[in-house]
């Protein structure tokens, strides 16, 4: 008895050890991603005459909220903002819309071809973005989409497709069919089942196409730099990118711009996490 | 209400499978039939060709009177029972019942009172809030058939429904299924493996086979008359035994085992019916309780033979003894008194008054 016991002590105390250190590497990491941020925030805060300055004080002598007044005021920031949100909000819809009813297709379907165009979105991802981006210009070109928000939303969409398409896809494939076999003999059509039954319980790959096809849109730049040459269609990466073009570069404003860019991205994150739970089909099959 | 007809019903799957043949079955209106056989045999297939899920590739459907080839699932008014459950794990007890109802665009009280009476049929009412993870298998069968019997439709359809549940359970649902089929007075169509369901709840029976019907009866009929060997072989545990051999006649007709060194005798009320079978190869079919020891000796035995106990398996009201004589096995059915030592040697009687006959090489009855 009396060893047991011991045998048990010492592995709780390895267990604790164990935890403590695990511990210790999560903060790590937490301020590893946590100070770049923070540095950014500081520098926003800085008066004009002391972007420079070498301080690690988080927040710097004389902090004033002065750079984000001038975003508001003085810099077509608000336009931008309303380009990037209207492309990014049409590509996500857009992406959600065709990656969840081209996966249903692909998981629930044998047609001709299927494998192939499987294996021909899996292709399209292997080529880098900047080597598609001059038969890509051409290409909006012919279609007199350059320098127009559908230009953008067109490559958007195509480049965060094939991966959305297989993520949803795979997801499909973990959903019993005969739960919308059960829907179709209660009543369903084949379209009503897969909207009140597999499209609910798709809802984390839903999310995930979201997200990613939200982030392809939010945060690019090479793309938009070509296709976008009007100042007045300029997305948050373009808009921010001309404070560094000027003589000098403005930090401040870069700074308090590149916090704001973020806080959309954070908060559909938060909000959209809430539906990222694992075994929503639990129960729904066998004993 | 309605009967199904199905009428020289074949599937062929994409791969070139032939999953069902010629399948002609009559259900009556109010029928319960079970459609049993073994795994992979093409039972699901045709449940689902009646259900709407799989084409038919050629041959007819109707149900009632209606020719239901092309019509869609939901248009069948029929409710199908899965064997994997198949409730909708987002929804609650209660709306996995109500959905059909809901899509069917019932008035919300009249849905309530049917999931309530449903509810209280199946004993679920405590469980309608909650999601089927939190439920056992027996709880999610009995959700799974509350989700059929809320729409009262013409035809109920059963895929092997307690196939996931333990022992004890199986023979209950057995029990409540057959109780409920009095209570809804609704056509009914089972499928299962297990020939003791068949048996226990079936109206009538149709056993197939590798896609083919191979008889279609109520369950005795099937029992004492199967009309091949397959049949015979499948309906009743144990199992019937079978001896292959030959008719002979010398002055009476006897038979003589082609494994087994058994020679017995053919009663003079079989003999009129086995004229053809002089001189042929066949199997000769013997139930385990035709098989008896000395001790219940009745009638009119007069083959016998000595065998050895291999195996002894006491049932509690009875024993079943294995024996092997040459390379046949057999098995006996006897009553629990006689229980004899693995190893002895017991003289059994053949009571071939009961014995079947079929062909050896086409395995039909003969007789
Ligand atoms: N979707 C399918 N595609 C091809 N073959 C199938 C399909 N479904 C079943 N089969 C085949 O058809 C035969 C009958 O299957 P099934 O009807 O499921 O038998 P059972 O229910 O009696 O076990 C089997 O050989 C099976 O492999
Ligand atoms: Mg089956």
């Amino acid at each position: 008895m009396k060893t047991t016991g011991n045998k048990f002590k010492i592995q709780n105390l390895k267990l604790r050890i164990l935890n403590l250190f695990l511990y210790f590497l999560l903060i790590g990491f937490t301020l590893a991603v946590l100070y770049p941020i923070l540095n950014v925030f500081s520098i926003s805060l800085r008066p004009g005459d002391r972007l420079l300055s070498t301080s690690l004080n988080l927040i710097p002598d004389g902090a004033s909220f002065h750079a984000y007044k001038v975003l508001f005021t003085q810099t077509p920031f608000l336009l931008w903002f309303w380009n990037s949100s209207l492309i990014a909000a049409a590509v996500t819809i857009t992406g959600v819309a065709l990656a969840s009813t081209a996966g249903y297709a692909f998981s629930r379907f044998n047609f001709y071809g299927r494998k192939s165009a499987m294996v021909g979105l899996l292709v399209t991802q292997m080529f880098p973005p900047t080597m598609l981006l001059l038969p890509m210009y051409i290409m909006l070109l012919k279609l007199h989409l350059i320098n127009s928000y559908l230009g953008v939303i067109v490559i958007y969409t195509s480049t965060a497709l094939p991966f959305c398409v297989w993520q949803m896809k795979g997801y499909y494939d973990t959903i019993p069919f005969s739960l919308e076999e059960a829907a179709r003999i209660d009543g369903s059509t084949r379209w009503g089942a897969f909207r009140k039954i597999v499209l609910p319980l798709a809802a984390p790959a839903l999310v995930i196409t979201a997200l990613f096809s939200f982030m392809t849109a939010w945060s690019e730049y090479i793309v938009a730099a070509q296709v976008l040459q009007d100042t007045s269609l300029f997305t948050l990466p373009l808009g921010l990118k001309q404070f560094e073009a000027s003589m000098s570069t403005q930090w401040g404003l870069y700074a308090a711009g590149s916090l704001l860019v973020s806080v959309p991205a954070v908060a559909l994150f938060l909000i959209l996490s809430r539906w990222l739970i694992s075994g929503l089909t639990l129960g729904s099959v066998k004993g | 209400m309605a009967g199904v007809r199905l009428s020289g019903v074949t599937k062929i799957y994409d791969g070139g499978v032939i999953a069902a043949k010629d399948v002609s079955i009559d259900v009556e209106d109010r029928e319960f039939v079970v459609l049993v056989g073994p795994s992979g045999c093409g039972k699901t297939t045709v449940l689902r060709m009646i259900a709407g899920l799989e084409e038919i590739t050629s041959g007819e459907l109707y149900i009632g009177d209606q020719l239901m080839n092309d019509v869609p699932p939901k248009d069948r008014d029929i409710a199908m029972v899965f064997q994997n459950y198949a409730l909708y794990p987002h929804m609650s007890v209660h709306d996995n019942m109500a959905f059909g109802l809901k899509l069917r665009n019932y008035p919300k009280l009249e849905i309530e009172e049917r999931v309530t009476e449903a509810a209280d049929i199946l004993g679920i009412r405590d469980y309608l809030s909650r999601k089927p993870k939190a439920l056992s298998g027996g709880q999610r069968q009995r959700v799974a058939l509350g989700r059929a019997i809320v729409r009262k439709p013409k035809v109920f359809l059963f895929d092997e429904p307690l196939s996931n549940l333990d022992a004890k359970m199986r023979v209950q649902m057995r029990a409540e299924i057959s109780k409920l089929h009095k209570r809804l007075d609704a056509t009914m169509i089972y499928v299962t493996h297990d020939q003791v369901e068949a048996m226990t709840m079936g109206d009538r029976i149709v056993v197939m086979k590798d896609g083919v019907v191979q008889q279609t009866g109520n369950p005795l009929e099937l029992y004492n008359n199967p009309r091949n060997k397959f049949v015979a072989g499948f309906i009743g545990t144990p199992a019937m035994n079978f001896f292959e051999g030959r008719v002979k006649k010398e002055e009476r007709l006897y038979f003589e085992g082609k494994e087994s060194d058994l020679k017995i005798e053919i009663p003079a009320e079989l003999e009129g019916k086995l004229p053809v079978a002089e001189g042929k190869d066949v199997y000769m079919g013997l139930r385990p309780e035709h098989i008896q020891p000395q001790e219940e000796r009745k009638g009119n035995l007069r083959s016998s033979c000595n065998l050895k106990v291999e195996i002894s398996e006491p049932m509690g009201n009875e024993v079943f003894l294995y024996f092997q004589s040459g390379l046949n096995p057999i098995v006996a059915r006897v009553p629990s008194a006689i229980n004899p030592r693995p190893g002895s040697e017991l003289k059994m009687y053949f009571d071939t008054a009961h014995a079947h006959f079929f062909d050896k090489d086409k395995e039909y009855a003969i007789a």
